[in-house]
């Protein structure tokens, strides 16, 4: 691919909120993560970290961390989020969609912030996956 | 079949209440948040005039004896199926065996819950709310008691949820209805009534400026407040009346009584305003304690108000609709 080409498909990934892309053209494959910071230097390979670092919008909709009706948000950076937990709301019209956490763990950072409009798959908060938790009672989720 | 674990002395069968009976001397009765029993029936899928169960500012427990949807409106009771949280006005599907436990809610004074298909108790009179002080209808006309069993008619077609439920959003007052939380102020819209202008201009505008107390020996039959005395012009002697819900009388003591769901059917003392029935509901959320002022309404601005609820309502059922096919 020439660079004006990469160049194009990196605005391109921009203006559509995607974040990651992977491309194979003849014979060569690119990777490109778009990324809001802007620092102009080597492009990292993605980790791979595994899915459940991460949890994830499984809609569209406004991210509301808090709930209408309380004053707390659903989880707290710094504390332990269990699978199965409500971490967050999906907001649609008068609709409130559940995001679930997909893995037990500490949450890191909360990635996009209250209000944002967010689609399928994006980035809500990153977790450090626990690898040993106080017993999840049972039920959960 | 829901089995009733704990509960506390004020949590009773509701549904929106008994019309056209007034004429008879039987009270409404019906859900004090009526807006919250719609919702909560709404998002099972119910009829919004279904049985629910009204929570007044308790803790409460109860065992889910099968699969079954339920919902949660009103008051955040902070809610919690085996452990995982639950926000205000949701629905999700319980499973036989888990348990649902509630708390005293720290703002607002009922929880409502519901389940898909409506409490199945006997109708009385046409409905299958519990009148409490008459002691009729919902359950055997009392409160539930730790051990009571809730029955459910069944529903014809399957619910499908989200593994862990859906919500609503709150219905949104105008904004000029809407006091800063830590003042626990509560503002409804109320008609001046037959009797305003029968007291002094004083008492009319202490009446309308004032940041009325709910005292505690408010019920559902009225909301008796606490604040300067309203004084008639001069005594005069009404022959008992009908009544409605909303009805604000000022008795000899210059001290309001809000008449409300299980208010009775004629009363004989001065009237000086009638909440309007948007607002009902908001009386339904106040605690003891809390504070009430009335702001002066007109009949149109009512109407207006009550269509705003029913939009409010409509798109509630859409968004239900819409997330049991997600």
């Amino acid at each position: 691919m020439k660079t004006a080409d990469l160049s194009d498909l990196a605005s391109y990934a921009a203006r559509k909120g995607i974040e990651f892309i992977e491309i194979e053209v003849e014979g060569q494959r690119y990777q490109l993560l778009v990324s809001t910071d802007v620092q102009y230097g080597e492009i990292n390979r993605p980790s791979n970290q595994p899915a459940g670092s991460f949890i994830r919008s499984m809609a569209i909709g406004v991210l509301r961390a808090t709930h209408p009706l309380r004053r707390t948000p659903a989880i707290a950076v710094g504390s332990a989020v269990r699978k199965g937990q409500i971490a967050a709301y999906l907001e649609t019209g008068e609709l409130l969609l559940p995001v679930t956490a997909t893995d037990d763990g500490i949450v890191l950072k909360q990635l996009e912030l209250e209000g944002n409009l967010v689609g399928y798959g994006t980035r809500l908060f990153a977790l450090d996956p626990a690898t040993e938790f106080p017993l999840t009672p049972e039920g959960i989720g | 079949m829901i089995e009733v674990l704990a509960s506390g002395p004020l949590v009773s069968i509701q549904d929106q209440g008994r019309s056209g009976l007034r004429r008879f001397g039987i009270s409404s009765a019906g859900a004090m948040d009526s807006l919250a029993l719609a919702v909560g029936n709404i998002l099972v899928g119910n009829d919004p005039g279904a049985a629910g169960v009204e929570i007044t500012a308790s803790n409460f427990r109860a065992l889910f004896c099968e699969n079954i949807a339920f919902a949660l409106s009103g008051a955040d009771g902070s809610a919690s199926l085996d452990g995982l949280d639950l926000p205000p006005d949701w629905v999700i599907g319980a499973r036989a065996g888990q348990e649902l436990s509630l708390r005293v809610p720290k703002k607002g004074m009922r929880v409502y819950m519901t389940v898909a298909g409506g409490i199945d108790v006997p109708e009385v009179l046409g409905s299958r709310s519990t009148d409490v002080k008459s002691g009729f209808g919902g359950m055997q006309g009392r409160s539930l008691v730790a051990g009571d069993r809730l029955q459910h008619f069944p529903r014809p077609d399957v619910i499908s949820l989200p593994p862990l439920g859906f919500g609503v959003k709150p219905f949104a007052l105008p904004n000029d209805l809407v006091e800063p939380d830590d003042r626990d102020v509560t503002l409804v819209r109320a008609i001046p009534a037959a009797q305003h202008d029968n007291f002094s201009s004083t008492a009319q505008s202490s009446f309308w400026s004032t940041d009325w107390s709910l005292r505690p020996d408010s019920n559902r039959m009225g909301l008796r407040l606490a604040g300067p005395e309203l004084m008639p012009l001069e005594h005069t002697e009404l022959l008992s009346h009908g009544i409605l819900p909303g009805v604000v009388q000022v008795p000899p003591s210059g001290q309001p009584i809000i008449q409300v769901s299980d208010a009775n059917t004629c009363g004989g003392y001065p009237k000086m305003a009638v909440v309007i029935g948007a607002d009902l509901w908001r009386l339904g959320q106040v605690r003891l304690g809390g504070k009430i002022r009335f702001v002066k309404a007109t009949q149109e601005s009512a109407v207006v108000a009550l269509a705003d609820q029913k939009a409010y309502l409509a798109r509630v059922a859409k968004a239900s609709r819409l997330a049991r096919r997600l």
